[in-house]
């Protein structure tokens, strides 16, 4: 199958299950405690403003023409008012969302830096003390809570040693943030030679993105270990050896290269732990995310941040899920036919 | 290069007695071995607690608040006075019970409806999988978030929303081996003498699933501990009194500064335990019972 | 030291020159600027409105603080043993907006003459006419205001509004009104002057006031003006050079949202920021640790916030008066002060605090006394135990360690309690619904006047913040007669009367008044507490 045919196919496939995405995020805000009304309203107003307010945003309409409302809002762009920013759902999530992209993306490239050694060393020492080790701090990396990780590294560097700066937002105090290209302060300051932003944005992702970054390593590690092993094992490699090409050239040249394809297929899977990682990561560091923003929402029972947010990640992993097919389908033909 | 070259040990080398095999792959695995030995010991505690645990874990005392390690108080204890220890014994039946019961509840309803769509196919299997898909596309953390949020947040609410994000796994797991039986051709030679479907269904399914499931469930139980703490973080978690690792390690947070570190580290740290424990028996039942297979979840 | 290895090792990242870096490290950022004019603060909120006539949150109030001068203000005098520290008394009032004030009609009128030279930081002056422009649209724009103006001051119709020449202007009351809760009244920073010129441009024919537009943008007179707000990250305030009251030193205000309280004592311990603020802040027991070091002073001042364990009369058996008076017997208020309050508060002697005209420490019997408390469950009824929801408030510390106080003191008396955790929305959507038992919870008059106060808590029809649902026709008629009675004597007798009653029926299980209290860096002075416990930066000075 043509890989047209082949991106049609899935593509089919996504539709329908973004459908489905909406319909979970209506039904649990839907049923969500917490009048929105009252919530908007504010504490000090009559029962009467209440259930004018009520029927003024819809909320004694059937569920089914609140949900039209809601999905046709959606698609406009219109994801709702915040009560606690007083500004609109969209706004909000546009100034946070570099913030959160920044330490996910940053959190990633720690994971596969750190991650992607690690499996092969555990893989060309198989069964030895470092394998167990590597297992062992790769299994570790997933068992420990993030905000525990989070707040431990708080306390010990930031409390104890003042290494890391204080959990207030993307740049140190005085700062200015570079101009605006990608909203990624680090990219936006390399671009525009802003060397003191780059420095004290780099400063303030330390701790927060290897606390999320270890968190996801384990995934990684693995994946590369177990396709090494089966790469070091294939008659190809074998041959290497015998041909006596250097150790370092055949482990981190051809088998490296080979075992790092199907690690594509997991990085939906360890974006997704990113994404939900992500959330309490931020409030913890205090991020100015779109996590941090909907864990905070969940306290004032906020119910549009909450919603966009939900709906906003489950959107952003089924792309992210798809993209990843379309690229292994382009490198890897035979998945194309499953 | 011996140590690269090495094969793994040939699965179906004739064994001299199944004992000795599974002695063998112990000692390969001795590090699954302990983590074993520790979820043992520790479903042991949580069902024992009564007994064990020094004090009544709710028991209050004011007077006895916020007190260091001693010989009273081994773990010591949080701001109403309560023994540390005794209310990290307890809490290990709440998590322990969300834990085997989301796994539990994901595995029943996950292979139920991954039977019904791999048995009718079609449009039924259609609209099943499209669900199925929707369900997946929320990273299981988040989806158990907005779960608890909308449901509140009691034990067993909780136990439910973890148990929804895990229900794909089975369901798709399960619906993958049926489809693949159809297929055979021996399955076809039974159907033909005349065995009734449910029972080639049965007795060709279980060996199949099995090993994989088993794998699975003991990850998915780390990872339900994981969630569940992740969530009382946010607020979200097991309502107190009821003590539970995750809502008390949160609210141990509140006193690191003040110098109590205690109330954060151990439960944090019993979580940690318990989910490397569930994570390395996990690996190494993979190993053993299906080398083949290496999934991430 | 740790963060000048930290610091090189950036240098090399960067490879910029070193000068630039100073202040990095979060380790000394706050001192670095402590010479300097910035004051770094934390708070846990978003600003969901700057429109002062909405009034629905603190955030929004707390920063409007600084924006905005009040029309009538409180005046702050030195609270004696304390450096540094002023606060206000009751009924004492300086000139803001207006200089000074007459009242004609008997009270019916007040006459307010408008401060000269007085600008918007556009230049344009604060007269009459904005005043009048600023009142007509508190009084018709949607918000608070709205509601609360034609009950407190009786001006139903901008006619009432009356500017009698460029720099007076006076409001028609419908009759006399007691003077205090006037001036209290435009004390509030929800009624002040708005820039007109500011607002009317952004007016639509569907929102003649510009509602949506002031939302987001301040246009006050204020000492300081907003530069920029980020939600979620910060808020920066820069000082105006021309305010009538003088330049302050901390020229520049960034408040940082922090909303993890454990983060706010870190960043504060580190020296990170100057000073927390907000309603708690940060809890007693956070405060207590600041108390030996030698870097930080604690401010504290008695204030007027109520803390009570409200009993829900719909629900049984909290519905019999000798239960209630039972479970006001059992609560152990003496050891919460000092063990869940640190001493940061007092114990409660009536429901109108002990800083409100017309307070009587005198009317309570009550004291902690479980024989006393075992006989009148007996008398009432109660034999067999009882089993009752306690709620608190998440993150609400000192009402999660009372609930544990007071959980062992009822069950010592027939009671089985069980305490609840609530988020602060679902709290208050039980709470509003009456589907609550036993719950904790706060209440801050800003207007410091006993009817102000009681009216909301105790009159049958208040709904939502009557949290007891108490109704009793005898204590609504004195209420409802004496709000606007402008004879003071009579007026207090009745505030003595209707707090008897209160009292004598256990409304509330009666726990504490909280002190006002900040911790900052030992080095700040000139903090001045009004009745509204929001803080106006201008004062604040090294020294």
């Amino acid at each position: 199958m043509g890989f047209f045919g082949y991106f049609l196919r899935r593509l089919s496939l996504v539709i329908p299950t973004l459908l489905g995405v909406t319909i979970i995020t209506f039904t649990l805000t839907y049923v969500l405690p917490g009048n929105p009304a009252v919530v908007k309203a504010g504490p000090l107003v009559s029962p009467e403003v209440v259930k004018e307010l009520e029927k003024e945003m819809g909320l004694d309409q059937p569920a089914w023409v609140q949900y039209w409302r809601y999905i046709s809002g959606v698609l406009r762009g219109d994801l709702g008012q915040s009560s606690s920013t007083g500004r609109p759902v969209l706004e909000d999530f546009r100034q946070r969302l570099p913030a959160t992209l920044e330490l996910t993306l940053a959190s990633l490239l720690i994971a596969l830096l750190i991650g992607i050694p690690l499996g092969v060393q555990s893989a060309v020492h198989r069964d030895t003390a470092i394998d167990h080790i590597g297992r062992i701090v790769g299994v570790a990396g997933v068992a420990m809570p993030t905000f525990w990780t989070g707040l431990l590294g708080l306390y010990a560097f930031f409390y104890l040693l003042g290494v890391a700066p204080p959990p207030l937002g993307r740049l140190g105090s005085g700062i200015a943030p570079p101009t605006a290209i990608t909203g990624l302060y680090v990219v936006d300051s390399l671009l525009t030679g802003n060397w003191k932003a780059l420095g004290s944005a780099l400063h303030q992702l330390m701790l927060p993105a290897i606390t999320l970054g270890l968190s996801v390593m384990a995934p990684i590690a693995r994946m590369v270990r177990s396709t090494m092993l089966e790469i070091l094992e294939s008659d190809y490699i074998k041959s290497a050896w015998a041909a006596g090409i250097p150790r370092r050239r055949v482990i981190y040249g051809d088998a490296l290269m080979n075992a790092l394809i199907p690690v594509i297929t997991i990085l939906g899977i360890v974006f997704g732990f990113l994404m939900a990682g992500n959330a309490v990561v931020e409030s913890v560091f205090a991020w100015p995310g779109i996590g941090n923003y909907a864990i905070t929402s969940l306290m004032t029972k906020d119910s549009g941040p909450i919603q966009s947010f939900v709906l906003f990640v489950a959107v952003l992993y089924v792309v992210v899920n798809f993209a990843i097919d379309m690229i292994y389908g382009l490198i890897d033909p035979r998945i194309r036919l499953d | 290069m011996a140590d690269i070259t090495e094969t793994p040990i040939p699965l179906l080398r004739p064994a001299t007695s199944t004992m000795r095999l599974v002695w063998l792959r112990i000692r390969r695995n001795w590090l699954s071995a302990i983590a074993l030995a520790i979820i043992v010991a520790m479903i042991l505690v949580a069902l024992g607690a009564d007994w064990i645990a020094p004090y009544e874990p709710d028991a209050t005392d004011p007077d006895a608040a916020l007190q260091s390690m001693s010989w009273h108080h081994w773990l010591g204890t949080d701001i109403y006075g309560r023994d540390l220890l005794s209310r990290i014994i307890h809490a290990a039946r709440v998590d322990l019970t969300v834990a085997f019961g989301a796994t539990a509840v994901a595995l029943a309803i996950g292979s139920a409806i991954g039977a019904i769509a791999g048995h009718y196919r079609g449009l039924v299997d259609l609209v099943i999988m499209r669900c199925v898909d929707s369900v997946m596309a929320f990273p299981a953390f988040i989806l158990a978030m907005a779960i608890t949020a909308a449901l509140g947040n009691s034990v067993g609410n909780v136990l439910l929303a973890i148990a929804i994000t895990q229900i794909p796994t089975y369901l798709r797991l399960i619906r993958g081996e049926i489809f693949r039986i159809r297929e055979m051709e021996y399955a076809d030679a039974a159907r033909v003498v005349g065995n009734p479907a449910w029972r080639i269904m049965f007795i060709h399914l279980l060996p199949n699933c099995l090993p994989p499931i088993i794998v699975q469930a003991t990850l998915a139980m780390g990872y339900a501990l994981l969630t569940m703490s992740a969530l009382s973080f946010i607020g979200l978690g097991i309502q107190p009194p009821q003590s539970e690792w995750g809502s008390m390690t949160a609210e141990g947070a509140q006193y690191i500064v003040t110098g109590e570190w205690w109330l954060f580290l151990f439960p944090g740290l019993a979580i940690v335990i318990m989910v490397l424990a569930f994570n390395l028996v996990g690996d190494g039942l993979r190993d053993f019972l299906d080398p083949r297979m290496r999934g991430v979840r | 030291m740790a963060s000048r290895t930290d610091r090189r090792t950036f240098l090399k990242l960067s490879g910029a020159g070193a000068a630039t870096l100073g202040g990095f490290g979060g380790l000394s950022a706050a001192r670095a600027q402590a010479g300097s004019s910035t004051l770094t603060v934390a708070w846990d909120t978003d600003i969901d409105s700057l429109d002062p006539h909405v009034f629905k949150s603190v955030g929004g109030y707390a920063v409007q603080c600084n924006l905005y001068d009040p029309i009538v203000g409180w005046k702050v005098r030195p609270v004696e043993g304390a450096k540094g520290v002023s606060r206000s008394f009751p009924n004492e009032f300086e000139g803001s907006i207006a200089e000074s004030w007459t009242f004609e009609r008997d009270g019916a009128t007040i006459v307010l003459k408008v401060r000269p030279r007085m600008t918007f930081p556009s230049g344009r002056p604060v007269d009459a006419a904005a005043l009048k422009y600023s009142l007509d649209r508190a009084l018709q724009s949607p918000g608070y205001m709205r509601f609360i103006m034609p009950r407190m001051l009786r001006v139903t119709k901008p006619e009432e509004i009356v500017v009698r020449d460029p720099m007076t202007i006076a409001l028609d009351m419908k009759g006399p009104t007691p003077q205090p809760m006037v001036l209290n009244f435009l004390s509030l920073m929800t009624i002040t002057a708005l820039d007109p010129e500011l607002i009317k441009p952004n007016a639509t024919e569907k929102d003649p006031w510009a509602a949506d537009w002031a939302k987001r943008n301040a246009v006050g007179s204020g000492p300081y003006t907003l530069i920029t707000n980020t939600p979620g990250v910060e808020v920066v305030l820069e000082a105006r050079k021309d305010h009538w009251r003088g330049t302050p030193q901390f020229q520049k205000i960034v408040l940082k949202f922090v909303p993890n309280e454990a983060d706010r004592v870190l960043l504060l311990k580190r020296k990170a920021i100057d000073l927390v603020i907000g309603r708690p802040g940060l809890s007693p027991r956070n405060i207590k640790t600041f108390e030996n070091e030698k870097d930080f002073r604690i401010v504290t001042v008695p204030d007027t916030t109520c803390h009570w364990l409200a009993m829900n009369q719909t629900k049984k058996p909290l519905d019999n008066v000798k239960v209630r008076q039972a479970i006001n017997y059992a609560i152990p208020i003496a050891a919460i002060v000092p063990n869940v309050l640190m001493g940061y508060g007092s114990a409660m002697k009536s429901p109108v605090p002990a800083l409100t005209p017309g307070h009587d420490a005198t009317l309570s019997p009550y004291k902690h006394d479980l024989d006393k408390a075992r006989a009148l469950m007996k008398e009432a009824g109660v034999t067999t135990p009882v089993t009752l929801d306690l709620a608190v408030r998440i993150g609400w510390q000192p009402h999660e360690e009372a609930a544990v106080w007071i959980q062992r003191e009822l069950e010592k008396i027939g009671f089985k309690i069980n305490i609840t955790r609530q988020t602060d929305a679902t709290f208050r959507q039980l709470a509003s619904k009456g589907d609550m038992q036993l719950s904790i919870e706060t209440w801050q008059s800003w207007v410091n006047d006993p009817f102000f106060h009681m009216v909301p808590l105790f009159h049958s029809t208040s709904k939502g913040t009557n949290t007891a649902f108490y109704s009793n026709p005898a204590l609504d008629k004195i209420l409802d007669e004496n709000y606007h009675e402008p004879n003071v004597e009579k007026r207090l007798a009745a505030a003595k009367a209707a707090q008897k009653i209160v009292i004598d029926d256990a409304v509330w299980g009666m726990l504490w008044y909280d002190n006002w209290t900040r911790v900052m860096r030992n080095d700040i002075v000139g903090v001045e507490k009004r009745w509204d416990t929001f803080d106006r930066f201008t004062s604040l000075k090294t020294g």
